[in-house]
This record gives C-alpha cells, sequence and structure tokens, in this order.
C-alpha cells in the first residue's frame, strides 16, 4: 500500500522541485551619467557619480572621480571632482550632430550618444501682455480660472518633443500671493505638440517673464515616465552600463508680461 | 443520535400518475384515481368525500378544517396525489401518517417534526426488484428551492453514488435492489434517509430535504450539523458550499462567498484588499466565475474588499480548484460555479441584512400554482464610519503618483474623503411547464463608482486640483432551458450575455517645488487629463448535455458559442489616445467526456475541449482526464491532468490608487498571446464518518502569460504601438494542499495547510524565474465552528501565510534638469527580490438567532475582524530624494475591526 502511494506521488515530486531565481543584476554598483548637450553652447559638460544604495543604508552618492571620459573621442577633463568638461575651442555644440561618449568603469565600457535637436524657431507669444484683474487671484494663492492665457507657439515640422521653462519675474521672488505656491521657475513636463498655453496658475505675480522652450530627445522624456510605487523597475535609461541622461538640446526663449488692471 | 426521521414527499411518476407509495393504506376495493369538481366547497365536505368513497382513514378537528373552502378539478387523478394536491393549495394545513396509517391533519406549522407525510420505515421483506435506476429531484422542504448537486448514494455502498446536476436532477444506477437505503446529503441540510420498498415507484422521486437550522427549533436533536465548506466524494480539487453556511464564519462587513472559499487550502486569503480567487498559484482572471450559466467578469466590490455576489440571492457554489473537467474552459486555473437562488415556490418571503456597511434585501414568491418562483434581491452600501474606515485604507494611503519620476509618490494627506458606493442586483424567474422541463430567466447587475475628486489641495511642496471619476460594474443575464427527455437524456440549452465596463475619467493639475536645488526655488509642473475606458460585450449560447450509456458511462457532451467584443482606449487630454484598441472575436467550442466506472473501485473521465478562436483562426485542442480509485471504503485516490487555454485576459495595472484597474483584453497573434496551461494533480481522501483527510499535490506550468505596464511605452509621448505595452513569459506553480476537516457534531472545523512555488519567467525583466506576485510558501488556516445551544453559533478562523514577495529598491539616484530642479530614481536589481512580512489573522464570530421573535426569522451577528490588530503589510511605498535618502513607507492593511449585522426573514 505505501508503495503504491509513494509512487503515486512520485511524479509530482519529481516535476517539483523549483526553477532557479533570477539573478540580481548588480545595478546599484552602475554610475549614473548626467550630460545635458545645448545647442550653441561652447563647451560639454559630464557628471558621473555613484548611487546610494538601499541595503547598506551606509553608502551615499558621491562624484565619481578619476575616469577618462571621452567624447567623439576627444577627452575630457576633470575639473572637479566627478565633473569632466570638454571646451569646443571657439566652436559650438552644433544642431543635427551626433555626440558620442564613452568611458570605463569598473570593467564595463559606458557609452551613450546624443543627436542635437534643431533650433526651435518662430517662438511666438500671443498676446505679449496678459491683463488681468486682480480679484481672479485668491489670497491663498490660486487663480479662479485659467481663461486669461498667454499662448506660445513655434515652428514643429518634425513632431519634436518639448519642454518649457517659465522663469517668474525676480522682484516676485518667493513674494506675492500665496507665498510657497509662487515658484521662480516652473519646469513644464515634455510633450509634443507646437503651441502651449501658459494660463493664469503659471503666471501668477506681475512682471515680465522669461519663457525657454526646449527641444528635446526622446530619451529625455522617458525620464519623465511614471512608474508604480508597488511594481517597481528601472528608470529608463539610453547608456549603456549606466543609469542617468546623456542627451541634445536646443532652447529659444521669449519675454512676456503680466499686468493687473 | 442520529435523526432518522424522514420528511420525504414522494410524488411518483406524473405520467403513469403514480404517486410516491409508502405503507399508506390502500384499500383494493377503492378506486385507484379521484374524479370530483369542487368549486368553493367546504373543506370538510372534501375530506369526507376521501374517506368515504377514496378509502382513507382520516384524524382532524373539524374546528381547525371547518373555515377552509377548497377548489379543485379531478379528472382521473391518482388517488394519493389527489390527496395531497388538497394540502398543497391549503397550505396553512399538512398531514401526517401514523403507525396505524391514519392521515392526520394539522396546521402545517404543528407538524410533528418526527413524522413525515408518508412514513417510512425500513422494508424487512424480500426483494423484489434487482438492480434497480432511481430518478428523482430534490428540493428544499421550506422554500422549494432545487438543490444542485446533493449527493444520492446507497447506504453501505459508498461507490453506488450520484450528484443532482444544477437543477436538482439525480439518477442513481445500479441500486442493488428495493431493499436499500438511499441517502441524500446536502450541505446545510440533515442528512435523510429512505428506506425502499416494493410499493414504491422509483422513476421519479420528488425528495425534499430539511435546512439543518430549522431542526434546530425543534425538540428533537440533530447530531449531524455538517460543515460550512464541503469536499464532494469522488471529486479532485472541489470545493462546495452553501449561503446558508456562509453566515457561520466571521465576516468582513458582509458575508461574502470568495472569502469563505479563500479559507481552503489552495486559495490564497492572506489579503483583504482583494476578493478575488488565487487558486493555487493562479490570478484572479485565471478563474473562471459563472453565474447561472453566465460569465461575471466585474467580481469584486470596494475596489477589491468584497466580491460581487450576494450571499442572499446565491443557492450553491462549487469551486474546481485544478484539472477540472472538459466541460468547463476558457480558464488557466480554475472555475467557480455559482447557482442563483430560484425563489421560494410555496409562498411570499421577503428579508434582508442590514450592517455598518450597507443593506441588502431580497423577496421571493411563488407563482403559476406552485409551477414558478420569482426572486430579487439587492444589496447597496452607505456611508458609515466603517465604509469610511475602508476607504481610507484603500484610496487615502495610496495616493496616486502624479508624475514624480523614480515612483517615489508624494505624501499628500490633506484631502477630502472619496465618495463611493456600490450595488447588486440579482433576479431570477425559474418556471416548471412540466415535470421535465426547467426556464429560468436569471438577471445580474453589480457596480461600483468612486469619485476621487480634490480641489484646490495645496502644501508646502505641492498644489493643484484632480477630477477622478471611476465607475465600473457588470450587467448580464441568461435563459436556460432544461430538459429531461428521458431517464437517460438531459439536456441543457442557454442564451446569455455579459457586459463589463470601466470608465474612468481624470483630470489631474498639480505642481511641485524641488526640495534641494541649487539653483533656488523651482517648480514641476505637470498636467494632464486622462480618460480610461474598457468595455467588453459576451454573448453566448451554450447547449450542454448528459446521456446515461449504461449503468457505468455518462457521457456528458456541449457546444458553446461567444461572442466577444472589446474596447479599450486610454487617451490623453482628451485627443491622443495612447492606446486605442477596439476587438472582437468569436470562440466556438465543443467537448465531449465519459464518466465511466471502470470497475468498483476505479472511475475515470477521459475528455476532450476543441475550441475554435476566431481572431487567431486556430483550433486549440484541450485533453482532460480524471481518474479516482478506491483502495477502500475510506481511502481513495485521485488524479487528473489536462491542457487548458486563455482567449480573454484580464489585465491589472498595478495602480492601487482608485481600485478597479482592471482591463480585459481579448488574446491575439500580436501582444497577448493565447495563453496555456497544464495540469497535474494527484492526491488521496481518507475520510470516515465524522473526518476527512485530503491531500493534493498539483503542478501547473503556464505559457504565454501577458502582462501590461506603461512602463516602457511613455503615457506623454503617445506613438507607441500597443504591442509595446505588454509583454510576455512562463511560469509554473506547484504545491500540495493538505485538508484536516471536522464534518459534523457541535464543534466541526478544518485544518489547512498549503505548501506552494509560484515562478514566472518574463524576458523584459531578465534571464532566470522570479516569484510571482501571488507567490506565497506557507499557508495555514484553521477554522472552527461551534452550535453550543440551539441558537447561538460561534466561530474562529485564524490565518497565517509567508509574506508575498514585492520589488525592493536596490538604491537610488537625483538627476539635474537644465535650468534648475532635480529628478529623484529608484533602481532594483531583481523583481520581486523581497518578501513582506508574514500575515497572520484572527477573526471571530458570535451569531444568536432571535428565536423570540415570532413570527419572523432572525438573527443578529457580532464579527470581530483582526481581533489582535496585526498591522498586515498591503505594500509599501518608497521615495527618494538626496536628503533623507531612499525611505520607505509600509501601508498597511486593515487593522481590528468590530461589525454588527441584523438579519431578518419572514421564512
Amino acid at each position: 500500500m505505501r508503495h503504491a502511494i509513494f509512487t503515486f506521488f512520485l511524479p509530482l515530486l519529481l516535476t517539483g522541485c523549483g526553477e532557479e531565481l533570477m539573478t540580481p543584476d548588480a545595478g546599484v554598483s552602475a554610475p549614473i551619467v548626467e550630460g545635458y548637450l545645448l545647442e550653441g553652447d561652447t563647451s560639454i559638460t559630464v557628471k558621473v557619480y555613484g548611487m546610494e544604495a538601499y541595503r547598506n543604508g551606509d553608502t551615499v552618492s558621491m562624484p565619481i572621480a578619476g575616469l577618462l571620459l571621452k567624447v567623439n573621442g576627444q577627452e575630457l577633463a576633470e575639473t572637479a571632482a566627478g565633473t569632466y568638461s570638454l571646451s569646443l575651442g571657439g566652436d559650438t555644440v552644433c544642431a543635427l550632430q551626433t555626440y558620442a561618449l564613452s568611458f570605463d568603469y569598473l570593467g564595463k565600457t559606458v557609452s551613450a550618444s546624443a543627436t542635437i535637436p534643431r533650433r526651435v524657431d518662430s517662438l511666438q507669444a500671443d498676446p505679449e501682455t496678459l491683463v488681468r484683474s486682480a480679484s481672479s487671484l485668491w489670497p491663498w494663492g490660486g487663480a479662479d480660472s485659467d481663461d486669461a492665457q498667454i499662448r506660445l507657439s513655434w515652428d514643429d515640422p518634425e513632431q519634436s518633443y518639448y519642454q518649457l521653462y517659465i522663469e517668474s519675474p525676480a522682484s516676485q521672488d518667493m513674494q506675492g500671493m500665496g507665498g510657497n505656491m509662487h515658484f521662480r521657475r516652473q519646469v513644464m513636463q515634455p510633450f509634443r505638440g507646437s503651441s502651449y498655453a501658459a494660463s493664469s496658475r503659471e503666471l501668477m505675480a506681475t512682471g515680465y517673464y522669461r519663457i525657454y522652450v526646449y527641444r528635446v530627445e526622446k530619451s529625455y522624456v522617458d525620464l519623465y515616465e511614471r512608474l508604480s510605487s508597488t511594481d517597481l523597475a528601472n528608470p529608463a535609461s539610453a547608456i549603456q552600463n549606466a543609469f542617468g541622461v546623456f542627451t541634445g538640446m536646443s532652447v529659444a526663449k521669449i519675454r512676456v508680461r503680466v499686468v493687473e488692471n | 443520535m442520529k435523526k432518522i426521521s424522514i420528511a420525504f414527499c414522494l410524488l411518483a411518476a406524473a405520467a403513469s400518475g403514480g404517486f410516491a407509495q409508502g405503507n399508506a393504506p390502500a384499500t383494493p376495493a377503492v378506486p385507484a384515481q379521484v374524479s370530483e369538481y369542487y368549486f368553493g366547497a367546504p373543506l370538510l365536505k372534501v375530506l369526507e368525500d376521501f374517506e368515504r368513497k377514496y378509502g382513507f382513514a382520516l384524524r382532524y378537528d373539524s374546528a381547525l378544517v371547518a373555515k377552509y373552502r377548497y377548489t379543485h378539478d379531478y379528472m382521473g387523478t391518482e388517488r394519493q396525489l389527489a390527496f395531497d394536491i388538497i394540502f398543497r393549495e391549503t397550505k396553512e394545513l399538512s398531514y401526517y401518517v401514523d403507525g396505524q396509517g391514519v392521515y392526520c391533519i394539522v396546521l402545517a406549522k404543528n407538524l410533528p417534526k418526527n413524522r413525515t407525510r408518508v412514513e417510512n420505515k425500513r422494508y424487512e421483506g424480500a426483494a423484489t426488484r434487482q438492480n434497480l435506476t432511481v430518478t428523482g429531484r430534490i428540493k428544499d422542504r421550506t422554500n422549494g428551492e432545487f438543490l444542485p448537486f446533493a449527493t444520492v448514494s446507497v447506504e453501505g455502498s459508498p461507490t453506488i453514488a450520484t450528484a443532482t446536476n444544477t437543477d436538482g436532477y439525480f439518477t442513481l444506477y445500479n441500486v442493488p435492489s428495493d431493499r436499500e437505503t438511499l441517502v441524500f446529503r446536502y450541505l446545510g441540510y440533515e442528512t435523510q434517509r429512505f428506506y425502499l420498498s416494493p410499493e414504491i415507484k422509483v422513476d421519479n422521486l420528488f425528495v425534499e430535504l430539511d435546512p439543518a437550522i430549522n431542526a434546530m427549533d425543534e425538540v428533537v436533536v440533530v447530531s449531524e450539523r455538517e460543515d460550512v465548506l464541503r469536499v464532494p466524494e469522488q471529486s479532485i480539487g472541489v470545493i462546495q458550499t452553501t449561503a446558508a453556511k456562509i453566515a457561520d464564519l466571521p465576516a468582513l462587513g458582509e458575508k461574502d462567498l470568495f472569502r469563505t472559499f479563500q479559507l481552503m487550502p489552495g486559495i490564497s486569503a492572506a489579503n483583504e484588499s482583494s476578493a478575488g480567487m488565487y487558486v493555487r498559484g493562479g490570478t484572479p482572471d485565471q478563474n473562471l466565475v459563472l453565474y447561472d450559466g453566465f460569465t461575471i467578469y466585474h467580481q469584486e466590490h470596494l475596489m477589491g474588499v468584497f466580491s460581487a455576489f450576494n450571499t442572499n440571492a446565491v443557492k450553491d457554489v462549487q469551486l474546481h480548484k485544478g484539472g477540472f473537467e472538459a466541460r468547463h474552459g476558457g480558464r488557466l486555473s480554475s472555475v467557480m460555479e455559482i447557482v442563483g437562488k430560484t425563489g421560494n415556490d410555496k409562498a411570499l418571503n421577503v428579508g434582508g441584512d442590514v450592517g455598518f456597511l450597507g443593506f441588502n434585501a431580497f423577496v421571493e414568491t411563488p407563482f403559476g400554482n406552485e409551477k414558478g418562483s420569482l426572486f430579487v434581491a439587492g444589496r447597496r452600501s452607505f456611508q458609515s464610519f466603517m465604509y469610511d474606515k475602508f476607504t481610507d485604507v484603500y484610496t487615502e494611503s495610496a495616493q496616486p503618483a502624479m508624475g514624480r519620476p523614480g515612483g517615489g509618490r508624494f505624501n499628500q494627506r490633506n484631502r477630502q474623503k472619496p465618495e463611493s458606493y456600490f450595488y447588486d442586483l440579482n433576479a431570477k424567474a425559474t418556471f416548471n411547464p412540466t415535470r421535465r422541463d426547467v426556464v429560468a430567466l436569471s438577471f445580474f447587475n453589480g457596480e461600483d463608482a468612486l469619485d476621487n475628486s480634490r480641489e484646490s489641495f495645496g502644501s508646502p511642496l505641492m498644489s493643484g486640483s484632480i477630477t477622478d471619476k471611476t465607475s465600473w460594474g457588470n450587467v448580464g443575464s441568461s435563459l436556460k432551458w432544461s430538459r429531461r427527455w428521458s431517464n437517460k437524456l438531459y439536456t441543457n440549452l442557454l442564451a446569455s450575455f455579459s457586459s463589463y465596463y470601466s470608465l474612468r475619467d481624470r483630470q489631474n493639475s498639480a505642481s511641485s517645488s524641488g526640495s534641494s536645488s541649487a539653483a533656488g526655488n523651482v517648480a514641476v509642473m505637470f498636467d494632464q487629463n486622462t480618460g480610461e475606458h474598457n468595455t467588453l460585450r459576451d454573448y453566448s449560447l451554450k447547449l450542454d448535455g448528459e446521456y446515461r450509456i449504461s449503468g457505468r458511462n455518462k457521457l456528458e457532451f456541449g457546444l458553446t458559442g461567444s461572442a466577444y467584443k472589446i474596447a479599450y482606449r486610454y487617451a490623453q487630454n482628451d485627443t491622443a489616445s495612447i492606446l486605442n484598441m477596439q476587438r472582437s472575436g468569436t470562440l466556438l467550442g465543443v467537448y465531449a467526456q465519459d464518466r465511466w466506472r471502470a470497475g468498483d473501485r476505479l472511475t475515470v473521465l477521459p475528455g476532450i475541449r476543441l475550441s475554435r478562436y476566431g481572431v487567431t483562426s486556430r483550433i486549440y485542442a484541450e485533453p482532460r482526464l480524471q481518474a479516482f480509485y478506491k483502495i477502500s471504503d475510506r481511502l481513495s485516490l485521485k488524479a487528473s491532468t489536462g491542457y487548458y487555454s486563455q482567449f480573454v485576459n484580464r489585465i491589472v495595472r498595478e495602480d492601487v490608487s482608485a481600485g478597479s484597474r482592471d482591463i480585459w483584453l481579448l488574446s491575439d497573434d500580436e501582444g497577448i498571446p493565447v495563453s496555456r496551461s497544464l495540469h497535474l494533480v494527484a492526491g488521496a481522501s481518507y475520510e470516515t464518518n465524522g473526518y476527512l483527510f485530503d491531500v493534493e499535490a498539483y503542478a501547473k506550468n503556464l505559457y504565454d502569460l501577458s502582462e501590461y505596464t506603461l512602463r516602457f511605452a511613455p503615457s506623454l509621448t503617445g506613438n507607441s504601438g500597443y504591442r509595446e505595452f505588454f509583454y510576455s513569459g512562463r511560469g509554473y506553480s506547484r504545491g500540495v494542499d493538505f485538508l484536516a476537516q471536522k464534518k459534523f457534531g457541535m464543534f466541526t472545523g478544518w485544518v489547512g495547510y498549503t505548501l506552494s512555488e509560484t515562478r514566472y519567467r518574463f524576458a523584459a525583466y531578465g534571464d532566470g524565474y522570479f516569484p510571482a506576485n501571488q507567490d506565497v510558501t506557507h499557508e495555514l488556516k484553521t477554522v472552527l465552528t461551534c452550535k453550543p445551544g440551539r441558537n447561538l453559533t460561534l466561530s474562529a478562523t485564524w490565518i497565517y501565510a509567508t509574506g508575498k514577495p514585492f520589488t525592493e529598491p536596490a538604491g537610488g539616484y537625483t538627476l539635474g534638469v537644465p535650468n534648475g530642479g532635480e529628478m529623484s530614481f529608484i533602481v532594483v536589481d531583481g523583481k520581486n527580490n523581497a518578501r513582506y512580512p508574514d500575515y497572520h489573522r484572527l477573526d471571530l464570530l458570535a451569531k444568536y438567532d432571535l428565536a423570540f421573535i415570532k413570527p419572523v426569522k432572525a438573527s443578529i451577528s457580532v464579527s470581530l475582524f483582526n481581533v489582535y490588530d496585526r498591522a498586515n503589510v498591503w505594500y509599501r511605498e518608497y521615495a527618494y530624494d538626496e536628503d533623507s535618502g531612499i525611505t520607505a513607507t509600509n501601508i498597511n492593511l486593515l487593522g481590528f475591526t468590530p461589525n454588527v449585522t441584523l438579519s431578518i426573514q419572514l421564512r
């Protein structure tokens, strides 16, 4: 009897051996690269630093010094710990040109490339001066509606990605309505399109604003992708054997004004 | 003490006019049939006729029956049936037959419990018939509900057994002779014995069983009070319960069907945030839920706290944990068959419950002279402190991620409470036009709605507003015609419709500041309007049949046809559709299986199911096999294997902020392959009169699984083909379920233990396997119920489980953003590389039947959930910034939660 029962269960017992679990990819040792190549700049700067480990709480993020970084074959000089720069010597970062970064770290070659987008053309604001009533602002920092807008537009022949920065009037820095609700610079999420309507909520202070429109690469946009905190996965990275960003940008700016009647 | 009284009403063979014949006196000289016409005749006169003309020996109180009048046209009605019809139409009266064969007429409510209409005694004479086939139907004596999946067996010969089908019909072959004793069992009812004799016709028995709870009202002590859940004989991986028993277990606010099953081994219980069924490592969408034959896609209320099934509307439930038969298909792991109540076909009844979460009411009434019945039940939540407690845990603690890269969430708490509600409605009309036909129309509608909007919320780091409204639910209906063509052939034709919808509109405007920007105070702005709409339509036609080839062979066969139409749209800012899918497909299926008793010890059930899926234009063959071998009367072995395919998939988004993130999609050859699984199950049962010891080992290989994420196709950029949102993999689940159960008596209950392993392999996560989200290594469940008095029920459940796996960060970093600001990111080095702390919980229930409230049936239940307030972790949130590093926040499941429920019903 006992033999019969054992024989009966044997196939299941044999198939019950678990498969090997995946081995961690030790991503915590990968370096972090931070390099923004802006069209028109006369130099290229790349920062390299380490990650803060979670399980070993004593490990903090530190610059990684002493690396040999190259961009298109040219070596970068370490200007500060973990900060590497390449002066283009009278030349500038050019639109549509590709810059390839590479260096070795812990036996792996880190590599990435960035192609500089075209400059943003025909940036316009309509109107250039926004007039609104003082009563449209709530004392606690909000605005009653978004009816008052400044519409920004530009040429977008290639259906590129854009990101806006709005710089508030310097005189209103941290002042005005709502205190904490009022930021000197506002960074919008990247988006696609050839226009943007800046609303009252983004233009709460009176005075002159500078608005920067960056044309950015997809690899940069991916950084903004949302992740669930309950199903963690690694952030997007277009860099081989490293996290971070190495990307190209171009920018145009315009000045607008907000006044109260 | 065994209760030996029998409450049978044997209504035999309508066609032949043969009524069940007991030992009632029958004088050969009197006519066998009654031909009389009564129209408003005094009942006294009618009874006098039956005494004088038709030979009945009657005893009654004239004063009692004098007030009744009677109308009926007998046209050659068999005399016993004619006599019974009197009491069918004069419901306040009933009768029993005393030891001298005298028919004693009394008020029905005073009918002695230990007396029956037909006194059924053991036949001691010689058998006159051998190798009989007994057929019939089993119903509830109190309300006429036909009882599905009840068992019928020959006492002393447990291998000679069968079960009723969903309409309560049964056929029992190979009954050795007409002096055997038949045993009828149904969970929650008294076990009944019936003694065959040469006088009894066995081709159309109508058997009425008494609910066990009623027995407690009588003086007679019932020793066979049965446990809440039952493992049917000759089954593998099957668990059964009835709605009546669910109330005997502690409840989290509402009696819940799924949570009752979660107390059995093999079904994960360690998560009160999901009433979904994780069966043997399967996910809820791999569990087919059939309600009166149609598929229910929306299975949960209140963000997963409750199942969508109102226990007041449910009669019987069977769960097939794996290795199930060929008659079921379309799912990888398991099948749950729910049979809705048909309603009381004897008298009007109303009832309901009210607790801290909502109210629940039903009404049932007969029509057509007991030929039909109508049942309607509804349930709706209302706002209360307890409801708020749920929503606080399941929504407030889980703020939606509002664009902050790296998975961090803003710890924004100063917000308005979400408004939400759920309701469901069940209705069923059942009509028996003949004794061979049943027509039933069933309807189900369940819906949840959630308004999670917030206006002008603000904090030092963030401001903005959110409009977030979601509604999701299911509407379904089926029309079923069942016919018993003969003792050999039974068919079931069902046309059904089921519609699932999940509609979410969210507008999110927010700004946040970088807290440690070197460039000064910088705000990162978010402004997103998203709409996520998913609908599924399922039109199905099914024909199921049973043909008894012989006493040893029963052929079961069927044809199914389904047409699906699914739409899913995930849109950004009303214009850009990130994902816009419109799919339709057909699924045609045919199956056949033969339940073959190959000998006294061996029963096998080979079967095959063939499915043609229109989307892929391929045929999927699914061979199945079950086998049972009885080593002795107490010990049996069982095994099953089979292939299973799934064509409709529920994809779960891991966003826990607003409950249902279920998306039902059709498989195709592009991004979501047809999933397949192979089951291998083997086990053994050792069963005594009072105890059951059951062990089942299982192995389930899963192929072409699909997962969904927006992770690899950014929601803001919107140019991705839909394949980019899905990725495929494979996996397996293996384990052993142990069950030790005490089935009868004042103390009942069980101990269940599962040792299991569920692992997946998806290339998107890297090489090698990782523990699936639902992987639980050890799970121990203990259930104890006790009935110390006739009105008091006490029960306790304790659950222990290994913590579930989750992905723990390996590190974090911060990137500067041009022109100021920064973004923080979290890095992981392995999928599900850590486990939450172990889960355990104790729940208690005290239920008291308020017997002193006449004439209604009422009870009050006090339920204590998580008695020692264990802080079980639901999930863990992580955030990272340069100043404080990675911080983890545990979001815990419910702590100690009391609840009181009052239940009242007329009958």
